[in-house]
This record gives structure tokens, sequence and C-alpha cells, in this order.
């Protein structure tokens, strides 16, 4: 596989409908092609954010350790980006990513990926958009738990993690 | 320091000046008879002056000795000497005149050797002395000292008091005498001739240094300028950075010009007196002459004077006037000089120095005799309070921390227990013993102060780490049978009051740490590394650095061994299919191109990636497999590539960090003439320079890394032809040029860990470098190399003031050293601020750990975890607001509730 085939497969991901082709070579230019074998993880929840990864192909789990268990909580294909939101807020991983079937994916070290942002605004438009459709996503989700929950369950509250506490030393 | 310049000399060079002095006395009857001698060489030898009325034989070189008349008078013949011709009389004397010429000179060189000698002697004790008072400045009067001005005082404005120590007594001795031995010659000769002479002696010694005040003046005004000059250019070399980002560089231009038209002014008035005042000398000395050729000429014509008399007044006086000048140039420089000493000593006298070292072992302090503060105040030069008055005892041992906003008291009073605030009220004791008048050598046997600003001075992470160490003192050794050139080194430097030991010799305080020998030393240092979490990283850096070329036998055995240990390794772990080990012929696809077709490591410039596509050998053997072609195809795709994707992004954005062998600047010289050859379908065209370069980038081609699917089987089938035939044709006069890959050899000139790993880490995974550096530093530990690699990374050049390393790696290298030495009494005063907080605070556990039983001080924000101090003295601003005493750092109650982790992590 070459930058250019890498380019192609990009352009057909809807996140990227609107970056014209020199910049998703730029992009595959600045990245290194990595794969992973199944049950292999991509990313480790706690560690640190040093990478964004943009999926090619394959499929992989999110899940999140809790001190109550491992909560699977979703599957993705390709298509995504994965580990912007820890890079642009300065955050260890909050999940676990973990390759189900072959991934193969693009990543693109952090300081690059912060360069990339402000070097090319369609890229950063991009990044952008598939933020927003998330939260869009995530509020979905959110209004049909809401309805599932019984009267007079306590608020939910974003400062409370799920996560395992981190360690201080 | 004695501020009057003659005492300075007097006190440590009596004994040699009056050596030298015994040799002017001893030279002064051979100086009186080569004056006498000539005359007697016309008047008698050329005239006949004992040949007349007929003596054909004349006695010469006869003594007698008189006892003068108190002594019985009588007279002792030591020598009838010889009865001689006119001529042969005549050859004698001139023999005699030579002889004496002879011995004149030899006194003179002996003279001035000792002279010499004697001044440089004298200059390396005021250096040194000079030197001494600068590291006995209190740290106040220290940070207020611009080191540039001080280095200029010790190197440059003694240099010419270094050239006068021999002359301060010696020269008025000698010149004195000499011109008095001639004027006194003059004298005998002819009355009015030597009262005329002397009188205009005077007045050329009351006129000129008269006239030359001025120039003294000036001198002194040139000194001072040219030394704010030397600081303020040390000064903004340092700010440099920060006058750039200003961008104020025009107004310092300005500055430094200004100093330099006031130096020029200066300069230019002094030379103008200095030669208007040569002009009178000159004068003045050749106004003399002509009195003689006048007066005395007519005294001679008169009869007054015979000719011989005259010709040796005139010879006498033609040697006077250089011992009268030298003396009037002597007078000049004396002022001069002392101007220059006592400006330079009072430069170095501080009303309060730190107590002079000494030898002798400090008293010792209980290790639980408390810190003991009394009404102790702190203000600053300009009278601002930074500590207020405040009393406290601080039991010792104990964990203790100084809480309060950054800046405040708690950092003043850290200072002061460090002894960098040395100016207070009050008192501060440990054992009875004031703190600011202890002597390094006892402050330093019980307490270490460190700051966020480590000081790392060039050399090496091992010789900045025993820096710490290096206080033993060496004694020398008294048996040893020494080499002349030692012996000589030696006497010199007792002779000046330098240390008697060479830096060179083993300083380092084996004692302090249980240890007997170096490689003791390298264990201590590693388990203070450990301490300070800085050991992996040392390791780490051990791994990336040089093999190097002299290893002893046996560890190149034990890192041959580890080779296929290592594979088998990664076998076990399945990793193995991560590295692409370099084999004789396969093309390793993880390596460049350039590297396919070395297959071996560049030991010089030579073959190194930049350079490999410009030799001519390299091209020699491109050209012979048919490889040009090829590779310049992959050059322009890659040029093209670069010039399309990278265009609008800056020159040195870091997005072209990957092909950043591809100059931006040199893609616009290239891509013009590529292209029009491109487009005219002539790649043949291409200017050879054009064409190597195009070579050179497609030999740093990677394929998994470049990804621009430009490498197939013909292309690998004719690198792998080039390989081979590179190396058998390279002359065997340039294989040193090149170390080629081997299994079963080491390559000095690669790293330790690519000498393990012995091929390429493949692209396409993640974080398994990680894992690979991990298992190569498993393998390390197990073949016993881990000291050897250890060893590699403490070579590491840390460049002037640690600059070659990270912030953190010096404040890691400055706590080691605290850690190397275990003091009593450890002062942290914000050490540990470069660290991200949660590294800080394991960093901390461990050395409190490490100082179990002994006292560790650590000023703290009011907000952090206190939960393992004992006492904690809280500070608001400048104010002391009390003390809280706490129970053992393990109490449960201080634990947070909510944070049951915590306590056990």
């Amino acid at each position: 596989m070459t930058i250019e085939d890498e380019v192609r497969s990009m352009q057909k991901f809807r996140m990227f409908h609107h970056v014209e082709a020199s910049k998703l070579k730029l992009l595959a230019m600045v990245s290194d092609r990595i794969t992973f074998q199944p049950g292999e993880v991509i990313y480790e929840q706690g560690a640190a954010s040093d990478a964004v990864y943009i999926v090619l192909e394959g499929q992989f789990t999110v899940s999140l350790r809790t001190p109550a268990g491992v909560i699977n909580f979703a599957e993705h294909v390709r298509g995504a980006i994965l580990g912007e939101a820890g890079v642009l807020c300065d955050q260890v991983r909050m999940v676990t990513i973990t390759a189900e079937s072959p991934v193969v994916a693009l990543r693109i070290d952090r300081d690059v990926f912060l360069q990339l942002l402000k070097e090319s605004p369609p890229f950063n438009f991009a990044v952008m958009r598939e933020l927003g459709r998330q939260i869009m996503d995530l509020n979905n989700i959110c209004a049909q738990l809401v309805q599932q929950l019984p009267q007079g369950a306590p608020a939910v509250d974003a400062g409370r993690r799920l996560g395992e506490p981190q360690h201080t030393h | 320091m004695s501020v009057n310049f003659f005492r300075y000399v007097w006190m440590y060079s009596r004994r040699e000046q009056l050596i030298v002095l015994f040799y002017v006395v001893a030279s002064l009857p051979f100086y009186w008879w080569s004056l006498d001698v000539p005359k007697r060489i016309v008047n008698e030898g050329i005239q006949g002056s004992v040949f007349e009325h007929g003596v054909t034989q004349a006695r010469l070189f006869a003594f007698t000795i008189s006892l003068p008349d108190f002594l019985g008078g009588g007279s002792y013949v030591i020598s009838d000497g010889l009865l001689l011709a006119q001529l042969p009389y005549l050859f004698a004397l001139s023999l005699v005149f030579l002889v004496l010429t002879l011995i004149s000179g030899w006194f003179k060189y002996v003279i001035n050797i000792r002279k010499g000698v004697l001044g440089e002697r004298m200059l390396r004790r005021l250096r040194f002395d000079l030197f001494g008072l600068v590291m006995r400045f209190r740290p106040e009067d220290i940070r207020t000292t611009k080191s540039a001005e001080v280095t200029s005082m010790i190197k440059d404005e003694v240099e010419p008091i270094g050239g006068f120590f021999g002359e301060a007594f010696i020269t008025p001795a000698f010149l004195g005498t000499q011109a008095l031995t001639a004027m006194a010659f003059i004298l005998a000769q002819n009355m009015w001739l030597g009262t005329l002479a002397i009188s205009l002696i005077l007045v050329q010694g009351v006129v000129i240094p008269h006239l030359r005040r001025e120039q003294i003046r000036l001198g002194r005004e040139r000194q001072i300028e040219s030394r704010i000059l030397a600081g303020r250019i040390g000064e903004m070399i340092e700010a440099a950075p920060a006058l750039h980002n200003y961008g104020v560089t025009g107004h310092s231009s300005a500055e430094i010009g200004h100093r330099l038209g006031t130096l020029f002014d200066i300069r230019l008035r002094l030379y103008r007196r200095k030669f208007a005042v040569k002009y009178l000398n000159n004068l003045l000395a050749q106004l003399t002459p002509f009195v003689f050729y006048t007066v005395g000429g007519y005294l001679a014509l008169k009869g007054q004077l015979d000719i011989g008399q005259l010709v040796a007044v005139i010879a006498a006086y033609r040697d006077l006037p250089t011992p009268i000048k030298e003396l009037i140039d002597w007078d000049q420089q004396r002022a001069d000089v002392t101007v220059k000493y006592e400006q330079v000593v009072s430069q170095f006298s501080k009303d309060t120095l730190l107590p002079k070292e000494t030898n002798e072992p400090p008293p010792a302090i209980a290790a639980d005799a408390p810190i003991t503060v009394v009404g102790l105040r702190v203000i600053n030069g300009r009278g601002i309070v930074q500590l207020d008055r405040m009393s406290v005892a601080i039991g010792r041992p104990g964990r203790i921390a100084f809480t309060g906003p950054a800046g405040g008291g708690r950092d003043v009073l850290a200072k002061v227990i460090g002894r960098q605030v040395t100016d207070y009220q009050g008192s501060v004791t440990i054992g009875g013993q004031e703190i600011s008048a202890m002597s390094d050598r006892e402050a330093s046997s019980i307490m270490l102060y460190a700051s966020s600003e480590p000081y790392i001075m060039s050399g090496s992470i091992r010789d900045n780490l025993t820096l710490v160490l290096r206080r033993a003192t060496p004694r020398p050794d008294e048996k040893a049978e020494l080499t002349a050139k030692q012996r000589y080194w030696l006497e010199e430097a007792r002779k000046t009051d330098n240390p008697l030991v060479s830096p060179s010799a083993d300083w380092i305080d084996y004692a302090a740490i249980g240890a007997s020998n170096a490689a003791e030393v390298d264990t201590a240092i590693s388990n203070a590394l450990r301490v300070v979490r800085g050991y992996d990283e040392i390791f780490r850096v051990g791994m990336s650095s040089r093999l190097g070329d002299n290893i002893k036998p046996d560890t190149a055995t034990q890192l041959l061994a580890a080779r296929p240990a290592m594979i088998e390794r990664f076998r076990e772990r399945g990793l193995e299919q991560y590295v692409e080990a370099f084999q004789p012929d396969t093309f390793n696809t993880s390596a460049s191109i350039g590297e396919n077709l070395l297959y071996g490591v560049a030991v010089g410039d030579r073959f190194a990636a930049e350079n490999m596509a410009a030799d001519p050998f390299m091209r020699s053997i491109i050209a012979a497999e048919a490889l040009t072609a090829p590779l310049t195809a992959i050059g322009i795709k890659m040029v093209e590539t670069v010039a399309d994707v990278f265009q609008d992004l800056a020159p040195d954005n870091p997005l072209r960090e990957r092909y950043s062998f591809i100059d931006n600047a040199e893609i616009e010289a290239v891509w013009p003439e590529v292209r029009s050859a491109w487009n005219r379908g002539q790649r043949r065209h291409l200017s050879a320079q054009v064409r190597d370069k195009l070579i050179g980038y497609a030999l740093m081609y990677v394929e998994p890394r470049h990804r621009l699917n430009l490498i197939d089987d013909r292309l690998v089938a004719r690198i792998l032809r080039a390989r081979v035939s590179f190396r058998q044709f390279l002359p065997a006069s340039e294989a040193k040029d090149v170390e080629f890959y081997d299994e079963g050899r080491l390559m000095p000139a690669a790293s330790i860990r690519d000498n393990l790993i012995f091929g390429r880490i493949r692209y396409g995974k993640a974080h398994m470098r990680d894992k690979l550096i991990a298992v190569v530093a498993e393998v390390l530990n197990e073949h016993g190399l881990e000291r050897f690699v250890v060893s590699k990374g403490l070579d590491q050049e840390v460049g002037p003031g640690g600059r070659l390393i990270s912030v953190q790696q010096r404040v890691t290298v400055q706590l080691a050293r605290a850690m190397l030495r275990r003091p009593d009494i450890l002062v942290l005063d914000d050490a540990l601020s470069s660290f991200a907080p949660s590294e800080g605070h394991m960093i901390l556990e461990n050395i409190m750990d490490a100082m179990q039983g002994r006292t560790v001080i650590v000023t703290q924000s009011a907000d952090d975890d206190l939960s393992s101090f004992d006492i904690v003295l809280k500070f608001e601003g400048a104010k002391f607001t009390g003390l809280e005493r706490r129970g053992s750092a393990e109490a449960p109650s201080e634990m947070p509730a909510s944070e049951p982790a915590a306590a056990s992590a």
C-alpha cells in the first residue's frame, strides 16, 4: 500500500469529504502506517496521549475499565479518527482501544497532528466536524439512556469519572 | 592581601629579590672596570703614556692589596704581573676588555632571567590569590559580580603588573647603582662635566614625571573603561537570545559602539601624551652630548682634559642616559602598576569574606543537634524585609517542610540554612556553630543545598556526579620517586603557595561513600541515580552511545554472546518479526537504499549518508551497476512529491521533518531544471550536480517510511549486486572508511543498541521500538553488561553549563550528587520544580526513604501533600506564621480519607 492508496482510502471517509487530495497526501506523508493484529491494543486507558490514529481498515472495540469491571461500550469500523480528544485536551487516554480484526491505521504524532491542524483549515474543519458529529451522536445516546432510567435516579455529573482512579504515585 | 604593592612584593619575594640584588652588586666592579679599561687602552695602549721616556716594557696585571692603616697598613703582593711591550700590552688590554664585556653580559643575562622568573612566580601567586579571594566572596557578593569583569582582571589586567614584579626593587637598585657608578666615574674624571651632566639629568628627572602624571590618570581611566566593556560584552552575549527576542540588538550595538568610542578617545589622548613626553625626553637626552662635545672639546683643547678622559667620559655618558632613562621609565611604570594593583585589589576586597579554608577535620556536630534560629531577620540590599524576625528550633533528624507561597519567607529561610544568604541579622546555629561563619569544609560535611538551578560544569556526566566527592585532598606521596618534571612542578607550586596536589590526582573521597575503588564509585553512582529515578535514563543514554574502539576483550565477547541470545529472546517473546536483521544477500526493506548499498557503518564523513552520493568511488559503483537512471528517477519522484505536497509550508515547518534531507532551497534550485528536462524527455541532460543531488535523495529513501512505491525487484537485484562490487572493489587503503556488517564482529562506530539488534526495527508497528529496546536492556543485564552500558552512559558529555542535556537531566544530576553524599541535612529549595508533580513527588519519597534518620528540608507550597513530613513551618509572605508538629508520617489520621488507593501506592 502506498501513500496514493492511503489517500484514496481516506477520500472515501465521510469526515474527509471536503478535504482536498493534496492535504490528505500531506497527512499520509507525515504519518506512519501501522498494523495491529486482532486482540492487539491500539492504546491503553491511562497512557499518555502521544498520537492520533486514523483507521483505514479493520474493526476495533472501545472499552473502559471501571472499579466495577470492564465495560465494552462500542465497536467501530474503519473511517474513524481515534485519540484526537486526548491530544487536543492534553489528557491521558480515557479508554482502551483493541483491534477486533486486523487493523491498518495511520499514526500521526501528537505534535505533527497539532501542527497539521494549524496548517490546513480544511483538515481542521474536518476534525471539528467529526467532533461535532460525535457530540450529536452522544447527545442522542444520552437522551435514549435517560429515557430508560427509573424515576428519581440521581443526576449524572460530568466531573465524575467512571474509569479507575489514577495512581498519583 | 596587602593593599600596598611594594609590601606585597617584599613579603613574598624577599629572598629572590635579595639574591638578584647580590648579583647586581657583584656585577658592579666589572661594570666599573669595563668603563675604566677603554680609557687605559686609549691612553696607555694606543697613545703609549706608560711607554714614554724610552720605557719599552710596562707591567700589567700587578695586583697588590694594601691594608688600611688601622689594620697595620702592610701591603701584600698577590701577583707581580707581566712585563709587556706596547703592542702585546694593547692586545692584552683589549682582551681584558673583551673578557669584561663577556662577564658583564653574563651578569645581565642571569639578572634578567632571575628577574623574569621572579616576576612570573609573583604573577602566578597574585592570580591565585585573587582567584582565592573571589572564591571567598559571600554568595550575595558573587551574585552581583560580573564574571567577565573578574576574568578580565585576573587574566589581563594583572599581566603588566607581572612584568613589573621583577623590576620593583631590582631595577632601581641595578640601574641606580649603575647610574651612580657612571656618575661617580664621570665626576672622578672631571668635576665640571660631572656636575653638568648631573644637573641635566635632574631636570629630566623632575620635568618628565610631572608631565607623565596626566598619562597615568588616562591609563587608569582606560583600564576601568575596558573592564566595563568586557563586562558588558559578556553580559550581552549571555543575553543574546533575549535581545534577539525583543529585537533590541540595535540598541545594544549602539551601546557597545559608544563604549568603544570612549575607549578610542582615551587611547588617542594617551598616545598624544605619550609621544609628546617621549619627544621631550629624547630632546633632553640629546642635549647632554651636545654640551659634552662643546664643553669637553673646549677643555680638551685647552689641555685641562686629556683626549682619553674625554672619550671615556663620553663613553660613560653614552651609557648613562640609558640607566637614567630606564630609571625614569621605571618610575613611570611604578606609578602605573601601583595604581593598577591597588585598583584591582580594591575590587577584590570586600568587607566580609567567607572564612579561609583549612585542611583540619571539621569539628563533629552531633547528629541530633537541632537547627536553632534566634531572632533571624533578612533584609535585602534595597532595604526590603524578606524574612521577618523569627525564632524557632528545628529538631533533627526529621523531615521538614517549609510551606507558603513561592518567593516568600520559606525560600529565604531555606537559603539561609543552605548558606546561600549569609547577610542576616540574628543567628542560625547548628550544634552551637553559626551557619554563616562555618567554613565550606565544616558546612559541607553536614549539609548540602540543592536549588532549581543546578550547576553543571563541562565534562562527562560522571565528572559532574563525582564532583561532589572530590574533597579528599590527597596527600602528596612523600616516598614516591618523582621525575625531574614532577619535582619542578611541585617546587614551583610550593614557591607560589599554590596547591601542591595535582587536580588529576585521585580526589575522590572514597571513605564517604564506603567505596574503595572506581568501580565501587560507579556502583554508588548507580544507586544514587536509582534513588532520584535517573538510572533508566542513563542506561538508555548508554545503550544509544557509540560503542567505541577501546572496549575490553571480555566485554567484546559478552557483547557478541548477547547478540544471538537477544535474537533468541525476541523469538521467545514473538518479537523477531519486528526486527529485520542484516543479511549479506537480502535487501533490508527497513533500511534506506544507501544503507543497503553500503551494507555497513560509515566510519568517517566520506560515506556518511549526506556525502555518499558525491563520493567518486560510490558514483562509479552506481554507474557500473546501471543504477544511475533508476536512482535519478527515484530522486525526481521524491522531489516532485515534496514540491507538490509541501509547497505551501514554510521551509522550517516541522511537518517537513520526514523529508528534511531535501532542503527547500535545494528544491527551488533543482526543480526548474528537472522539470524542463523531464518535459523534453531528456533525462540525460541533467547537469552532474543536479543528478548527484537526486541520487543523494534516492539513497535516503526507505520504502515503508516514505511509501511512494518506488522499489521493485529489478532495482533490489541491482542494489544487491552493487553491494557486492562495492565491497569487492573498495581499495584496501580506504577500507577504514566503512565497517561492513558482520555477525561475528562488533561495530565500534555504531551504538551499543544497534550492535546488539544487528538489524533495523521494522516500520508499521506502534510501541514495538520500546518493547524491543526493553528486551535489549534485559539481555544486556543478563550478560553482565549493565555496568558497561551505564558506564558508557555516564561518559556522555554534558556541554558547557550542561547545555547538551535536558533541564530534567541537569536536575537529576544535581539530586544524584546529593544522594551520593547523603549529608546529615539536605535542603531542597524548589529543587524538584522542573519535574511533573507526580514524578517530583515520587523522587521526593525516594529521597526521604534514602535519607532515613537524617534531615531533609523541603520547600513546599501550602496545598502540596504534606503527609510525609514530621515538622511543617508555615510562612505567609515574609512572615513565619507557625510550626506544626506532626506525628509519624504514617499516621492514618493525616491520610485523606477519600483516597485509600494513595496510601498503598
